[in-house]
Formats: structure tokens, C-alpha cells, sequence
């Protein structure tokens, strides 16, 4: 559904590279999840997809089709963007956060209404008590929430998410995730993520590419990458939060803390 | 200052409010309308930034009344156009400035987010950056709408109507009330005019149209309050009845000025004041047919026009003048008032007394321990020149004083001598002794009246003010003058005093 083709990105006239020549094809309905350290290229490769930074070199197809040949603007709005500050627009209301690609594509009034009643039903959030409230009246986690909606609201069947969950404190973070995986689950989304978080990654992904240094080290189902890693640094990564669980029963336990 | 005072000043409100709030708001809404799209584009293009900045930056360290004299040589005239376009540069800089910062100060995940959803640039601009910028512009053109509204009250002197007449005679006349009357009408215009702004700003933000209705009724309200003076007094049909009088800046004039506006009026034209210009530029003004009429004095436009330093008979000079300007720009010279108004270096009666002073000729001994005080001009003229050379004059200090200020210098021992004008009350009221000009450097100043090019062409003009014609003796004069400067009365009382005279001399 999405492919990328040897692309590659220099922010320096082609003296270092942030990306170097990411050959990928993401399936339909798969939930893929870029996990790296910060720095590694992940989230200047998902900026590609969209347009949102220009590729230096390689070329990007979706549904087939070159995105370097449609209109950037028309290509943005069809996909789906949630981003990690959220983003949502500071002086408008709920309703008018999710309504506006849909207002920008020109859809009634009135359809634009039913949509983000419908999306506001979606994420959990009641239409009647939240539609005319203002980004900053809501906690962070029901802001990320409008920012999913947001994301959803043309129907766009791909979304790129970066770091969607970094912002929240570690419970409203555990029940997004969750719900979100509901939500694609229920709509049987194309998603791309972007995410340093190792646990999230396990948890939602279909598919794991791990990025270092501009280059994806290994890509592969959660279980296998596990299993067999391809490299030691695929271990390392994937094997710290089980370091640190336990850690933490060692707590638990009473063990002196001085020899963990 | 009485009641009574207040109350005369009160009438003129409505005209000079009236078309101070014409040019703060014009001004203003021509600033808005460049700078704001200006600013945009320089947020867009950063290499503009600075150097766009820097000159507007510049621009506002330039003293407003510099800026509003630059415009009359720049445009070649005087009068609403120059002072409208030196405010427009007065508001540039702090609408330009924070709608840069407010666009700019715009977080940049939002703008990612507006572009990551499939916003164009303009989307992005209109919907999102503008409207986040809202507050921080409006905060610029609150700013620039004071400063507008303060640095109008300086468009006097290049001939624009505005509060600033109220101070400018009031200073001169030293009409306290007339003072207190300007600042606090110029004070109350700035509170409204920012308050709508600050109003405008919340309809537009929060969308209200019952607040939207109301604030364009008040912005059309103020709006009508600046056109009505200008059509009740503009008679758009019967514009040759109008007549433009203009005046220098000070007391003397002020009184011509309201003696030949009450004469006009008496006998069917509308008379328009333009009180306190400088020479040069009423002058100009009248050349161009901006100003119809205004009293000159022949010594200064022998020296300060024609350029002359040769010095014929009093006669001579009015004749070999009047033709002059008649030739050179179709000026007429209606005719000379009767009283002369000469600079006369004075001094104090115990200064006089201790060194026996009686002629200029005995100053030039004495000038090396003397310091002297004069007006804005004189230092600058050709006569000064003519004076230092003749009597070989070369006072320790020379300092410009407001003429008003000068006599309270020399009373106060501040200054030792002054040029003091010969038809000034307050010569004899500051127990001054005026020095003879005995080797006659400076030339005669007789009054007279000139009428534009324009102006001459309406034979009903001339004929009414030949009544004002060689009745105003010096004595008269410098009468009138003391009702002002040293009894405190109104410029009209003086201007009714001559009238009076004037019409038991024609009985």
C-alpha cells in the first residue's frame, strides 16, 4: 500500500545522511512501527511518506502511485498525521479541530457535524459536553484523543502517527494505547509509527523496523525479532524492558537495592 | 484661566477634534492596511527581516515634528497630505514589529500541524498564524495608534488642522486654558481610539455579532466626527467663498489672523485659520494658492525672499516689493497695515542705565561679556548677519528661546539682550530699553497683507479687507498685543480691540 524506494534524505547538500536508502512496503491494514533512539532517521523517514520533507533521492508510491507527482496539499489531506506536541489549533473549538480537513475539503455543514459526533463517539469523548470546548479546557490525554479524531476525520485510511503517546504521563498513556488499538482494529487502518518506546512498539505493532544511524537494522514481527534477533543490537533494544520488569520485581522482593 | 476662557475654547473643539481624528484615523488605517501584509511577507522571506526593520527603526528615532517638516519640502506643499503620510511613517514600525514577533512568536507545532493536515501556506497564514498573531498585532497598532494621536498635535505648523492649535496658540498667547483644553481633548481621543481597537480585536476573535455591530458603529461614528467639521465648513459648491488665512506662530499674528477672519466672515466668505506656521513654509503655501492671505512684514521677505541686502527708503522697499511679488509669483500686496514691526535689540533698564546704553553702536564694546537671547528664526536670518557685521557684535553666548520665554529670560537676568520685537507689549511692561539702530543694518519690517495668486483674482476679497488697510498704527498694535501677552486675554478681545478702532476711525 505504501512503498519506499531507496529513499534517502541529507539536510547538508548530500555530506551526511539523516536516511539512508529505506527500501520498505508497508501492507495494508498493518500497523508498522519505526523503533530507534533519537536521531536515528525514524521520524524524517514517516515526514517522507507525507510529503512533509522533501525525499534528496528515491521515490515513494502509494496505492501504486509516485507521491512526488500529486499535489503535496491534496496528499496531506489524504492521510492521516498525529503528532507528538499534538498540535491541535489553540484558538479554535473541539469540534472545529476535528472538522477541519473535511472543512477544507469542502464537505456540507451538516456532514461535517455528524462526522465529528460520530469521531468524538469514536475516541470516547461525549459530542454534546466537549464539542464546543477549547484545546486548552482538556487534559492532555482527551487532547491526544481529539488529535486521533483529527487525523481520522477524512476517512483517510493511512495514518502516520510520531511519537503519538510520548507526551502523556505513563497511566493515560497505557489506556490510549489500548483504545487506539481498538479504534484500528474496528477501521482497519494502514499506520506508520514513530516511536523510541521499545514496550509500545511490542505491543502494537504488526511489524517492527528498527532504525539506527538512517538505516532500518532489522524489520520483522515483534515474536521473531525477540526470537532471533538479526543483530545484537536488535537484542539489546528489544530486550530492555523485560531487563528493567526485572528490576523491578527484584524490588518488589525486598533485595537490597545496592546490588541491582 | 477662568470659566469663561475654557468655554471660548470649547468652541473650536468640534473642528480641531474633528480633523485631528480625520488624520489619526486615516493615518492609522493606511498603516494597518501596509504594514500588516508587509510584515507578513517579511516573516516569509528572512533575508527582509532585518534590513526591513532597521529602517523602520530608524524612521521612528527621526522627532516627529522633523519628520512632519521633511514632508512639505519633499511634497512641495503643505497642509493634510504631508502630515497624513509623516503619521503613516510615525505607525509603521510598532504594527510592522509585532505583527512580525506575533507571526513568528506562532508555536511551531502548530504550524507543523496546520501543514501536516493539508493546509496551503494561505490556509495556514489565515486560519491559524494570523489569528494566534491576533493579539500581539493589535497590541502594535494600539501602540502606533497613541503615538499617532500625540504626534498629530505636532501637524500645526506644516498647516494640518489638529489639537495641536489649541497648544501651539496656547503657548504662544500663553493661554493656559487653551493648553489644558488641547491636551486633555488629545488624551480622551487616544483612550477612545484604543479602546475600540482593543474592541474590534475581542469581536474578531470571539466571532460576536452583536459585539461586531457595535464596534463598526462606533468606528463609523468617529469616522462621521472627522468628515462633519470638514463638510459643515468645506461649502463644496461655493468653494471660492473659502478662504485659507494663514499665520506665523506667533501673538501678532494670532490677532491679525482672527481680525481679517472676522472681517471676511462679516462681509460673506468662510475663513479657514492655519495658525502657526513658519515663514518659509507660509510663504511657499501661499505661492502654491494653499493659503490665500496672511500678513508679512517687508524687511522679511526683502531679505529672507528677494534675497536683497541693499537697503532703499521704507517706501522703497514696499514699492520695488509689491511689484516684485506681483511679477515673480501673482502675489498681491493689498496693501500695509500702518504699524511696523521691527526686531529690536533690547535690553534691561539697569543694564541700560549702568553702561549708558543708548544706540546698538554702544552694545559692540560690551557684546564680548553680554549673552543674548533670541527667537526659533532669527539666529538663522540674513538680517542677524547684516547686524553682527555692522555694529561688529560678538556676544558670549547666543541662545534660542521660545519667544515667549525670552522676556522672562531677560527679566530673570538668564540673557542680557534680546530682539525683542518692536510692537511686543512686553517691552514696556518688562521695563525694557530698546538700543537705536543708528547705522540702519536691519531693514524696515512694515505689516502688510498678501493675497495669492489665486486669491487676487476675487476682486470682492480684496475690496473687503482694504477696510483693515493702513488703520493699525504702531501704538495700536502693540496695544492689542499687550491684551494678550501681558493682561491675558483672549486673541479675540485683541482682535475685537482693533476692530473697534478701526471702525471709529472710518465713522
Amino acid at each position: 500500500m505504501v512503498s519506499l524506494k531507496k529513499v534517502s534524505k541529507s539536510f547538508d547538500n548530500g555530506l551526511s545522511f539523516a536516511v539512508k536508502e529505506i527500501d520498505l512496503d508497508i501492507r495494508p491494514g498493518e500497523l508498522l512501527v519505526f523503533l530507534g533512539e533519537s536521531g536515528c532517521g525514524k521520524t524524517t523517514t514517516l515526514k517522507t511518506i507525507n510529503r512533509l520533507i522533501e525525499p534528496t533521492s528515491g521515490k515513494i508510491l502509494i496505492n501504486g502511485e509516485d507521491t512526488s507527482k500529486t499535489d503535496p496539499v491534496n496528499l496531506r489531506r489524504s492521510i492521516g498525521y498525529v503528532f507528538q506536541e499534538i498540535g491541535l489549533f489553540p484558538h479554535i473549538n473541539i469540534a472545529g479541530n476535528i472538522g477541519m480537513v473535511p472543512k477544507l475539503l469542502g464537505w456540507p455543514d451538516d456532514r461535517i457535524k455528524s462526522r465529528t459526533d460520530e469521531l468524538l463517539n469514536l475516541v470516547g469523548l461525549e459530542p454534546d459536553k466537549y464539542q464546543d470546548r477549547m484545546p486548552h479546557e482538556l487534559s492532555g490525554g482527551q487532547q491526544q484523543r481529539i488529535g486521533v479524531a483529527r487525523a481520522l476525520a477524512a476517512g483517510s485510511k493511512i495514518m502516520l502517527m510520531d511519537e503519538p503517546f510520548g507526551a502523556l504521563d505513563p497511566i493515560t498513556r497505557t489506556n490510549l494505547i489500548e483504545e487506539f488499538a481498538r479504534i484500528n482494529k474496528e477501521l482497519k487502518l494502514t499506520v506508520v509509527m514513530v516511536t523510541h518506546d521499545v514496550l509500545e512498539a511490542l505491543i502494537l505493532a504488526d511489524r517492527i523496523a528498527i532504525m539506527r544511524s538512517g538505516e532500518i537494522l532489522a524489520l520483522g514481527k515483534p515474536a521473531e525479532l525477540i526470537s532471533r534477533p538479526p543483530h545484537p543490537y536488535v537484542s539489546e533494544l528489544l530486550n530492555s524492558p523485560r531487563r528493567q520488569t526485572e528490576k523491578v520485581n527484584r524490588i518488589i522482593r525486598g533485595d537490597n537495592k545496592n546490588d541491582l | 484661566m477662568t470659566y469663561s476662557s475654557i468655554t471660548e475654547q470649547l468652541q473650536l473643539l468640534p473642528y480641531y477634534l474633528g480633523s485631528h481624528l480625520l488624520l489619526t484615523l486615516l493615518a492609522l488605517m493606511a498603516g494597518i492596511l501596509i504594514c500588516v501584509p508587509c510584515g507578513v511577507i517579511i516573516t516569509r522571506i528572512k533575508s527582509l527581516q532585518w534590513p526591513t526593520l532597521t529602517i523602520a527603526g530608524i524612521l521612528q528615532t527621526i522627532p516627529g515634528i522633523a519628520l512632519l517638516a521633511i514632508m512639505v519640502p519633499l511634497l512641495g506643499r503643505i497642509g493634510f497630505l504631508p502630515a497624513l503620510i509623516a503619521l503613516i511613517i510615525y505607525s509603521v514600525l510598532p504594527i510592522l514589529r509585532n505583527t512580525v514577533t506575533g507571526i513568528l512568536g506562532v508555536e511551531k507545532s502548530v504550524i507543523e500541524a496546520a501543514r501536516g493536515i493539508g493546509m496551503t501556506d494561505m490556509q495556514s497564514l489565515f486560519k491559524v498564524e494570523l489569528p494566534l498573531a491576533l493579539p500581539v498585532i493589535v497590541a502594535g497598532i494600539r501602540t502606533a495608534a497613541v503615538w499617532v494621536v500625540g504626534t498629530a498635535t505636532l501637524a500645526t505648523p506644516v498647516g494640518a488642522t489638529s489639537l495641536g492649535n489649541y497648544v501651539f496658540s496656547g503657548l504662544q498667547t500663553q493661554n493656559i486654558s487653551a493648553i489644558i483644553v488641547g491636551c486633555v481633548a488629545a488624551a480622551g481621543l487616544a483612550i477612545i481610539i484604543d479602546q475600540t481597537i482593543r474592541l474590534t480585536e475581542k469581536t474578531v476573535s470571539r466571532r460576536n455579532f452583536r459585539l461586531a455591530a457595535l464596534t463598526a458603529a462606533i468606528i463609523l461614528i468617529l469616522f462621521a466626527a472627522g468628515l462633519s467639521p470638514l463638510a459643515n465648513r468645506g461649502n463644496f459648491g461655493e468653494a471660492n467663498k473659502m478662504v485659507v488665512i494663514g499665520s506665523k506662530p506667533f501673538t501678532e499674528q494670532y490677532i491679525l489672523t482672527q481680525l481679517i477672519a472676522d472681517n471676511l466672515s462679516g462681509n460673506g466668505f468662510d475663513a479657514d485659520i492655519r495658525s502657526g506656521m513658519g515663514s518659509i513654509i507660509l510663504f511657499e503655501a501661499v505661492t502654491n494658492n494653499e493659503v490665500d492671505c496672511y500678513v508679512d512684514y517687508t524687511g522679511t521677505i526683502w531679505t529672507y525672499v528677494m534675497k536683497r541686502s541693499d537697503l532703499p527708503a521704507r517706501e522703497g522697499i514696499l514699492k520695488e516689493m509689491t511689484s516684485w511679488l506681483k511679477k515673480e509669483y501673482g502675489i498681491l500686496c493689498v496693501g500695509a497695515l500702518g504699524f511696523e514691526n521691527t526686531y529690536a535689540l533690547a535690553v534691561r533698564k539697569e543694564t541700560a542705565n549702568l553702561h549708558n546704553l543708548n544706540t546698538i553702536n554702544d552694545l559692540s564694546r560690551l557684546s564680548a561679556g553680554f549673552s543674548m537671547g533670541s527667537d526659533y528664526e532669527f539666529f538663522t536670518r540674513p538680517e542677524w548677519k547684516e547686524l553682527k557685521a555692522a555694529y561688529n557684535l560678538n556676544f558670549k553666548d547666543l541662545i534660542t528661546l521660545d519667544p515667549t520665554l525670552m522676556y522672562s529670560a531677560i527679566a530673570q537676568k538668564q540673557v542680557d539682550v534680546i530682539s525683542a520685537y518692536s510692537t511686543d507689549g512686553r517691552i514696556v511692561d518688562y521695563d525694557l530699553v530698546v538700543l537705536d539702530d543708528t547705522k540702519q543694518a536691519l531693514p524696515p519690517y512694515d505689516a502688510v497683507l498678501l493675497l495669492s495668486d489665486k486669491a487676487a483674482k476675487n476682486p470682492k476679497l480684496s475690496r473687503s479687507l482694504k477696510s483693515i488697510i493702513g488703520e493699525i498704527g504702531d501704538d495700536a498694535m502693540r496695544n492689542a498685543n499687550k491684551i494678550v501677552d501681558v493682561d491675558r486675554h483672549s486673541v479675540d478681545s485683541a482682535a475685537t480691540y482693533l476692530k473697534n478702532l478701526i471702525d471709529l476711525s472710518e465713522e
